[in-house]
């Protein structure tokens, strides 16, 4: 082999100069960064000086009620959303996948959300929570039901973000399930229907198997995102709930770095490492899922090549 | 048989489907659902338009009583710049954008098309550095920006977004899928590299790079949070944090708040309306990232 | 242009496409690498169109050592399997562009390229992009602008592969008459000995890297170097018999003279192969083939044999009928009939 000219062998770097110079920058080096400030002790913002190298910013992080608190809620959020959204998605994505009429004005509709600042609709669902003049207490009082404090008392507001949040999270989840349904091939159904399965027994015993790895898959990336959650707070409430009822981990991130002064940089930074381990955590299951769902595509194409 | 749907989308096109009650109550459903996904923003849009007294009212009204009241909407341009909130929101679009694309189109032909050592292995790490939270990558940045004298400038909005690992990953995927021969045939033609992929690969893309240029735009016009940390003063707020400063500061009108957030929603609805489909595909596959 | 090639070798890790390949090519030639796919015809013409470099050997345009030379300095045309067209540009945006690399003023690279659109016949969709095109057009656009900068060299990788039959005929005879009028050696690579045959000055017949043999595609026809060019060239294929060579006669598998006479290779087991054409009716023969079926074929017909428990071929006068099952004595003519050795295939008679 002839050796290629030095530009040549430079040649790619260049092309990749701009992008490597600013994934280091605003990437990579944030996460060494924070990594290392998370095991400073007394380190000092401005002069960079710390007194020493431990896990007392860790120690600290778990002994502070407000990090325990925020791990609590952020859990409880995870726990009723994932589920909630996820089946109600189900169930929808299925309809969508259907030959349907209006499909545009559909599309429109459901995935709107995805496209509009989480800011201002989160205004307009303060606005429908307003416990006096909101539409949703009117629209409970119309069924008989008793009106709830949504901004208000604890509990009440707890509501209020999970509504908000599974409202927020079903577009993403929607288009993930309809994806995995359109990979599911027809002749299955065409068999399901020549053998007489009706409606409901072909989705129970046909769609949901086959969309099982998707729905597991989304059950995963949603749990990933709605354990990040803390922008719905800020519409909702100006904040973490009312009193700081409602503080969540990465809240509580942004709350140590940005809301205290002096900032925290060190337990900002032990937190975000936890949550780094525990979104890796979740990253390395979805791997996991994926893996095996090729897996099982996989021999559903061997099936296909013996007949 | 009258009960059963067809399943089966090739088939639903050859066969028409009868009328049954399972397609009506799928279609109930369906309603149910998108006036539900759709009401926040009809509320959000008609409660601009309702003056202090109707906002109040009980029961609400569905439709605003004066649709022509714009009062909201000018006391909202006139007590906060909204005005130039906006210009500041397009220049932090058009600063992310280009600088993004730039970065991007070079970086994927580079990891797509360009021989190096170790290119597979650097690829695979860039990946995996997409799961790693944003919120983590905030705390740096923020001190980043400061250092850099770049607090409350319009710069900060767009530095740390001057490359994207997902848009390249995207961009990659489609310059993967470019046949070699193209390749070839320009390289026996005497077509350079840098003229190859500004001639022949930035035109075939245009679908794919079209898809990131609007996800990109999505994402920075609706950014909140950064902008909210890495500015401060009237002068450079985007419209979500001037919004956000606008209900913090300027009292808790509902109808007012309603117009400021419609000035903001409106551009990326159009948007939507216009590029549908575009948006749906790219998202699709913001989902399934590692 | 002639090109030489000097014991040509290319390797990829262990596995050798190409070994020791030499050949000369006379200026002015089409000139086809025929194979079975992985012969190394392909990566032979990488290494002529530079995008491959050899491992070992030499490659020589007229008296220019061209080995490491990168491509676009060659001037050479390339036409790919599936075109390679640009999506986006139109029919006369494609053939200008090797010309507007060349920074050709554009008065006039789009007379040249609208000259060559009408010596490729396409000069009626100009703009039209090449998805509008069918698979011929946009053939015959790709080598329009492979032409279009006047090559010393059009190579042809497999460029009919992706067109249908009738398509295929027509586009091969468009090739060859673009080929003699522009006098542009031409390399044409394919997998089809039919396409071969009918369009080469010479066909380079290779296996598995080696070549085979060099020559005018009847020569390679009626006299082939192995029992590989043997078997790869002609429709019905070659007729193939065991033998054993006894006292100077072939004698088959089951003991019957095969009548032909072979000198040296006492005790030698040889394969008997014979074109369909070269098979005589001869009632007085010793050699008895059993008839199995016949087609008619027009003016001839064609009769499947048993002989010596191997079923062969040959092509008799319509006016001769033959039963099933049918005791029936044949000959060969003088040619057309080969002795190749069992195991190395080389040629004996």
């Amino acid at each position: 082999m002839i050796k290629r000219p030095f530009f040549e062998r430079i040649k790619p770097l260049l092309y990749l100069l701009p992008f490597i110079i600013s994934v280091v920058i605003f990437t990579l080096y944030p996460i060494v960064n924070v990594i290392r400030m998370s095991f400073l002790e007394g380190y000092k913002y401005l002069t960079g000086a710390y007194t020493g190298v431990g896990l007392e910013n860790y120690q600290k992080v778990f002994a502070d009620p407000y990090f325990r608190q925020a791990l609590g809620n952020t859990f409880k959020y995870v726990l009723c959303v994932v589920p909630i959204s996820t089946a109600i998605a189900v169930v929808l994505a299925n309809l969508l996948n259907q030959k349907i009429k209006f499909q545009a004005f559909f599309q429109t509709a459901y995935f709107l959300p995805m496209v509009t600042s989480s800011l201002a609709v989160g205004l307009a669902w303060r606005f429908m929570f307003n416990d006096k003049i909101g539409i949703l207490n009117y629209i409970l009082g119309l069924i008989g039901l008793e009106p709830v404090n949504w901004l208000g008392q604890s509990s009440g507001n707890f509501m209020a973000v999970v509504v908000f949040g599974i409202w927020s999270i079903l577009p993403n989840t929607i288009i993930l399930l309809l994806s995995g349904l359109q990979n599911i091939d027809p002749m299955y159904y065409t068999a399901a229907k020549v053998d007489g399965a009706k409606t409901l027994r072909i989705f129970f015993r046909i769609t949901v198997p086959l969309l099982a790895p998707t729905i597991m898959l989304v059950i995963i990336i949603n749990s990933i995102n709605t354990f990040k959650m803390y922008h719905e707070l800020f519409p909702l409430f100006s904040g973490p709930g009312v009193a700081y009822n409602l503080f969540t981990v990465v809240y509580y991130i942004y709350y140590e770095f940005r809301v205290l002064t002096p900032p925290k940089y060190g337990l900002a930074s032990a937190a975000a490492v936890m949550l780094l381990i525990t979104v890796f955590g979740f990253t390395m299951l979805q791997r996991a899922v994926q893996a095996w769902a090729r897996r099982e595509r996989g021999e559903d194409g061997k099936d296909k090549k013996r007949k | 048989m009258a009960k059963t749907r067809s399943v089966n989308n090739e088939e639903a096109q050859v066969n028409k489907e009868p009328f049954s009650f399972g397609r009506l109550l799928m279609y109930v459903v369906l309603i149910i659902g998108a006036v539900i996904m759709i009401f926040p923003f009809y509320w959000m849009i008609t409660g601009a338009f309702k003056s202090k007294i109707e906002v109040n009212l009980m029961p609400p009204t569905l439709f605003p009583q004066n649709p022509l009241n714009f009062e909201n909407f000018i006391y909202a341009f006139q007590t906060a710049p909204f005005g130039k909130y906006f210009v500041n929101s397009l220049l932090a679009l058009i600063g992310c954008i280009t600088t993004c694309s730039f970065t991007t189109i070079l970086a994927a032909f580079a990891f797509s098309r360009l021989r190096f050592p170790g290119r597979e292995l650097i690829f695979s790490l860039l990946l995996s550095l997409m799961m790693v939270p944003y919120e983590m990558i905030i705390i740096t940045n923020y001190r980043t920006i400061v250092q850099w004298g770049l607090h409350d400038k319009i710069w900060a909005l767009i530095l740390p977004f001057m490359s994207s690992i997902f848009y390249t990953y995207i961009l990659k995927g489609f310059f993967d899928s470019v046949p070699d021969s193209l390749y070839q045939a320009a390289k026996v033609d005497g077509c350079s590299d840098w003229k190859y992929l500004w001639r022949v690969m930035v035109p075939m893309a245009k679908s794919s790079l079209a898809t990131i240029i609007l996800l990109n735009s999505i994402a920075t016009w609706n950014s909140f949070l950064w902008p909210m940390i890495a500015t401060n003063s009237k002068d450079v707020r985007t419209l979500p944090f001037g919004l956000y400063a606008f209900m913090t500061e300027g009292g808790q009108r509902n109808e007012r708040m309603m117009a400021a957030a419609t000035i903001v929603v409106l551009p990326m609805i159009i948007i939507f309306l216009f590029a549908r489909k575009y948006i749906i595909s790219g998202m699709s596959r913001g989902g399934i990232k590692g | 242009m002639k090109i030489r090639l000097e014991n040509i070798v290319k390797r990829f890790r262990d596995n050798t496409a190409v070994d020791h390949f030499s050949a000369e090519i006379e200026s002015g030639e089409l000139v086809t690498l025929l194979g079975p796919s992985g012969c190394g015809k392909s990566t032979m013409l990488n290494m002529l169109s530079g995008i491959l470099y050899p491992t070992e050997g030499k490659i020589y345009f007229d008296e220019d050592d061209v080995t490491f030379v990168s491509s676009e300095k060659r001037g050479i045309g390339l036409v790919f399997q599936n075109y390679a067209l640009y999506p986006h540009m139109t029919v006369l945006e494609n053939i200008c562009f090797p010309l507007e690399i060349k920074k050709v003023p554009k008065a006039e690279r789009i007379e040249k390229a609208k000259k060559m659109a009408e010596l490729v016949h396409v000069d009626t969709m100009l703009n039209r992009k090449p998805g509008q095109l069918s698979g011929g057009q946009q053939q015959r656009v790709a080598i329009a602008r492979a032409l279009v900068k006047e090559p010393r060299l059009l190579l042809l990788d497999e460029p009919l592969s992706n067109l249908d039959a009738r398509l295929r005929i027509e586009m091969r005879e468009e090739i060859r008459r673009i080929q003699l009028e522009t006098g542009v050696t031409t390399i044409f690579v394919t997998h089809d000995q039919e396409e071969a045959m009918s369009i080469s000055d010479h066909i380079i017949l290779m296996k598995l890297g080696v070549l085979q043999q060099f020559d005018k595609p009847q020569y390679l026809y009626d006299q082939p170097a192995n029992c590989f060019v043997a078997d790869f060239l002609g429709n019905p294929p070659i007729n193939k018999v065991e033998a054993v060579v006894k006292n100077g006669k072939v004698i088959l598998a089951d003991g019957s003279d095969s009548g032909v006479r072979l000198e040296g290779h006492d005790d030698q087991k040889v394969w008997l192969s014979f074109r369909s054409e070269s098979v005589l009716y001869e009632p007085d023969s010793q050699l008895k083939a059993t008839a199995i079926m016949t087609s008619v074929m027009g003016k001839e017909k064609i009769t499947a044999f048993d002989l010596a428990g191997k079923e062969v071929r040959g092509y008799f006068d319509s006016s001769l009928d033959f039963e099933r099952g049918q005791e029936v004595g044949i000959g060969f003519k003088k040619t057309g009939v080969f002795v190749f050795d069992y195991e190395s295939g080389e040629r004996y008679l």
